[in-house]
């Protein structure tokens, strides 16, 4: 039984050909392949050139130019490019992985004479190819015409594009994570359908499910912020590379364990897939799933996320007490489980089993706020050692403490540079250290064991940057604890903060400006504007003056009670005019100046140029009786 | 050669085969008769190497074809309703295999082309139910395929293709030694193309026999006798089955047709006659004989 033929031997080794399969596959996907790229040069560059191309103001056409094509870069980029590579990870998932869902075509794709670890590589890599090479190409041609127009390449807009050597790869990382992931889900599920399903609820629901976690462990943990304002974290994207992809712009911070994680994910889960995908059997097409993991991941994350969104719904709609936060996440969680269950099992035949499910999901949910109510396995008492401790700081909002000073330029499109920093500085750390366990102590006195509570405000704010250059914050709420409370040591920890003369008097921006900076004061009394004042170079000095020696005289202290103790001339004001000193405001108009004042060119070191002090110019008048005796003078203030 | 030990094959709490055990010859037609559902197309699946068997061994030419490409290549499988890209011809499914199959003739595939009455550059998935067959049964003897795996492949083709196909078929048989494994619960179509059948019934193989010892030793007899003797007069003869309608009786024995007649001539019958049986006729009998209910399970 030798069938074999010389023009058959000639065929076996285009079969061996390891690039058959690959070209084929792209063949496959030819047509969508083709769209994106149309797609990408008619943006990059048909439409940059135009954009390059109707810059007309010849005064500042390099600046113009350099703004133009940045702007450009980062809106398409932000908006198209990336949203276009991230929905065709998943057609071209669907287009070349489908196959394994149609019991017809497993048929055919699995007879064929070719491993199945083979097929799997041929197609994988078929689809990344034909996602990242456009993208690679229109780069390209955007460099290229950047050099052509002699465009500077630094950026530091957030929005836009940074053409940095790292950039260009990191996105196409996530990109190539987004897309592993899809085909790793598709592998694990039976039908298009619950591969398409699994890929977009865990897409969103992992970052929310996230996200509302730290809200709840904030809103009841002491010490830890439920609203953090650095943004998006990498933890918020660990399991949803189409999130992180699709803000990889303007979340991209080019760290290390950021690319650490992406390229261990996407590692991990390409030889997950391909592990899973010679094991899958051909049968599984068209049934409930291959492997359980996406129904069990999926399943997991969304009832979490469902049950954490409907609790905090309920707390702040219903009422803010920790029986109606469960009572909305029992319904929230055990609806998702509902329609989760009505989906993946195509109806309710399993329903009983399910439970034993939930029952985990309750058992893990139960647990992670019985960790939050203890504590959470020590974080509400952690203070590091004096002696592992570098530096502390305290932030008591509310309070006019530190500033921003930055480079100015008239150029349009040359942007300002930070020149320097000044925060309210605790030079002594044990300073920190007492007022941290002052409140600790508080907290574990009135509150623990801790409960879910959406009215704490968290005001104070304590960081230690240790030796071993970690960041240990902790935010704190100073009042909102049960009436009767004695705030006593909490405000004696407080005003020694306070008076600390590094702390409050070294950082407020009014001491470093010059007063001829001072261009005018728009003065606001009960009714709005009042008028907008320009000074002279006497009442430039005589003004700054008098606000520095008031903001001299003004270290907040409060009493027992949390009660803001005014100085003797401030009290006098209060008292004899509070109405009207209350009722004024002034707003100082600074313009950018060259700095004269010694304190202010010792910050800003060799810097020759204008400044421009980033702060609030925004002062009541009420603690500010000089500044307002001398504005009275003038007939600006007082004038009933 | 095809082996099969034990074969076993399950979907989750259905078992699908059950330890299976056959030998298929190489060169041979072997038909695969059963009804829905009896496990066919499983077996043939696990034959092209597109399931992985639960239990037991499948090999060919003493090598398993699941994830083994070289054997897959002397392997092609059409099943019941094969798969086509979308938007291909039949010049584009024939290009893929050409890459893929080491057997692949290009000589033979314009021949066939010459011989179906199908257009190469129509899209296939605009084409009927028996011509996309046209088309699978075309590029699947073009691969020159030592194993041929035929799915219900005459559903759907007009009386003059089978016949086609039947004779491309042999020849390939004739020619090459090819060996042909056709599933199908239409007995009929395959009593003049296979020299071996074999009955699955849920999951399990209950007859496998070549089909000549089968129609050989088997007769049905018919016959007017009068007056009618008891069946017990007939001791001696290998009766699978009989009916008796006043003074005709119908029966079905096994024994060579000499020995079955001259018995019969002991009761001086007015009117005797042996008939062939069918395919369909010689299992019916067999089956009951074994036991089962042949309606239900050829249904």
């Amino acid at each position: 039984m030798t069938s074999t033929t010389s023009s058959a031997n000639q065929k076996h080794s285009a079969a061996n050909n390891p690039f058959t399969l690959y070209l084929w596959s792209l063949k496959q996907i030819r047509g969508v392949a083709i769209l994106y790229l149309a797609i990408l040069l008619i943006a990059i560059p048909i439409i940059l050139l135009l954009v390059l191309g109707s810059v007309r103001d010849t005064k500042n056409y390099t600046e113009n130019l350099f703004s133009a094509y940045h702007e450009y870069m980062g809106v398409i980029f932000t908006f198209a490019i990336q949203p276009l590579a991230i929905l065709l990870s998943l057609i071209f998932t669907i287009l070349l992985f489908g196959y394994m869902q149609k019991k017809r075509s497993v048929d055919l794709f699995h007879a064929l004479p070719i491993s199945r670890t083979r097929l799997f590589l041929s197609r994988y890599f078929a689809g990344l190819s034909a996602l990242l090479a456009p993208l690679c190409l229109v780069s390209l041609i955007a460099e290229i015409v950047r050099l052509a127009y002699n465009i500077d390449s630094v950026s530091t807009s957030r929005i836009m594009l940074r053409l940095n050597p790292t950039y260009l790869p990191s996105c196409m990382l996530l990109i190539a994570a987004a897309y592993t992931f899809s085909v790793f889900l598709t592998v694990c599920s039976g039908t298009t359908f619950d591969a398409v399903m699994s890929i977009l609820v865990i897409s969103f629901t992992y970052p929310l499910m996230t996200f509302m976690g730290r809200v709840c462990a904030g809103l009841t943990i002491p010490g830890m912020m439920p609203f953090r304002d650095d943004g998006i974290s990498l933890g918020d994207m660990l399991l949803s590379p189409y999130f992180g992809a699709l803000l990889a712009t303007t979340t991209f911070k080019g760290d290390f364990a950021y690319h650490i994680w992406w390229g261990f994910f996407t590692i991990a889960v390409f030889a997950g897939a391909l592990l899973l995908y010679r094991r899958r059997a051909s049968e599984c097409a068209e049934s409930h799933f291959a492997f359980p993991i996406p129904k069990i991941t999926v399943r997991f994350i969304a009832t979490f996320a469902a049950a954490l969104c409907c609790g905090l719904l309920f707390l702040l709609l219903i009422g803010n007490k920790s029986g109606y936060f469960f009572m909305g996440a029992f319904l929230g969680s055990i609806c998702t489980h509902l329609i989760a269950e009505g989906i993946y099992s195509r109806g309710f035949k399993q329903l009983g089993k399910s439970f034993l499910f939930y029952g985990g999901f309750v058992v893990v949910f139960a647990a992670m706020f019985a960790s939050f109510s203890f504590g959470f396995f020590g974080y509400d008492t952690r203070i590091p050692a004096l002696s592992e401790i570098e530096s502390a700081n305290v932030e008591i909002s509310g309070y006019r403490y530190g500033f921003t000073v930055n480079s100015y330029s008239s150029k349009q499109g040359v942007p300002s540079e930070a020149l320097a920093e000044v925060s309210p500085r605790v030079d002594d750390p044990q300073k920190a250290i007492d007022l941290h366990q002052e409140l600790i102590s508080l907290n574990r006195l009135e509150k623990y064991p801790y409960i879910i509570d959406h009215s704490t405000s968290k005001d104070i704010t304590i960081t230690y940057q240790l030796k071993n250059g970690q960041t240990i914050s902790r935010y704190y709420s100073s009042y909102n604890f049960p009436e009767g409370t004695d705030y006593s040591g909490l405000m004696e920890k407080l005003n020694a903060i306070l008076a600390l003369p590094e702390y409050y008097q070294d950082s407020q921006a009014i001491f470093y400006f010059d007063a001829d900076a001072i261009d005018s004061i728009d003065v606001n009394g009960e009714n709005g504007l009042t008028g907008t004042h320009t000074l002279t170079s006497e009442q430039q000095e005589a003004l700054l003056a008098a606000l520095q020696e008031d903001t001299r005289d003004s270290i907040p202290q409060f009493d027992a009670n949390y009660g803001y103790l005014y100085t003797g001339s401030q009290q006098e004001l209060v008292d004899t005019n509070v109405e009207t000193a209350s009722a004024y405001s002034i707003y100082l108009n600074i313009s950018p100046f060259v700095p004269k004042n010694e304190k202010l060119k010792a910050l800003v070191g060799d810097y020759q140029g204008r400044v421009e002090i980033s702060c609030s110019n925004y002062y009541n008048l009420a603690p500010y009786p000089k500044t307002f005796a001398l504005l009275k003078d003038w007939g600006w203030v007082g004038q009933s | 050669m095809i082996e099969i030990q034990n074969l076993t094959k399950k979907f989750h709490s259905l078992t699908a085969l059950q330890q299976i055990s056959c030998r298929i010859d190489t060169g041979s037609i072997y038909g695969l008769v059963g009804s829905n559902g009896a496990g066919k197309s499983t077996l043939l699946r696990v034959l092209a190497g597109v399931y992985r068997p639960d239990g037991g061994t499948v090999l060919i030419d003493g090598t398993p074809p699941f994830e083994h490409p070289h054997t897959k290549g002397r392997i092609f499988f059409v099943p019941d309703f094969a798969y086509f890209f979308p938007q291909s011809n039949m010049d584009d499914i024939a290009d893929l295999y050409s890459r893929l199959y080491p057997g692949w003739d290009a000589k033979r595939y314009e021949q066939l082309c010459s011989i179906f009455p199908i257009s190469r550059k129509d899209k296939i998935i605009n084409m009927s139910k028996g011509m996309q067959r046209q088309v699978a049964l075309t590029t699947a003897l073009s691969t020159r395929p030592d194993y041929l795996l035929l799915d219900e492949v005459f559903d759907g083709l007009d009386p003059v293709i089978r016949q086609l196909l039947k004779r491309l078929l042999s020849d390939e048989v004739t020619e090459r030694q090819m060996t042909i494994l056709i599933a199908s619960h239409n007995l009929r179509e395959l009593e003049d193309l296979c020299d071996h059948v074999g009955l699955l019934h849920k999951g399990g193989i209950l007859f496998d026999r070549e089909l000549d010892d089968l129609k050989l030793g088997i007769h049905k007899i018919q016959a007017i006798l009068k007056p009618m003797p008891d069946i017990s007069a007939f001791n001696g003869l290998d009766i699978l089955n009989y009916t008796v309608r006043g003074s005709l009786i119908n029966f079905v024995a096994r024994g060579s047709k000499q020995e079955i007649l001259q018995k019969l001539e002991t009761f001086q019958p007015i009117f005797s006659e042996v008939l062939p049986l069918t395919l369909e006729e010689v299992f019916i009998s067999e089956m009951e004989v074994a036991g089962y209910d042949i309606d239900n399970i050829l249904s």
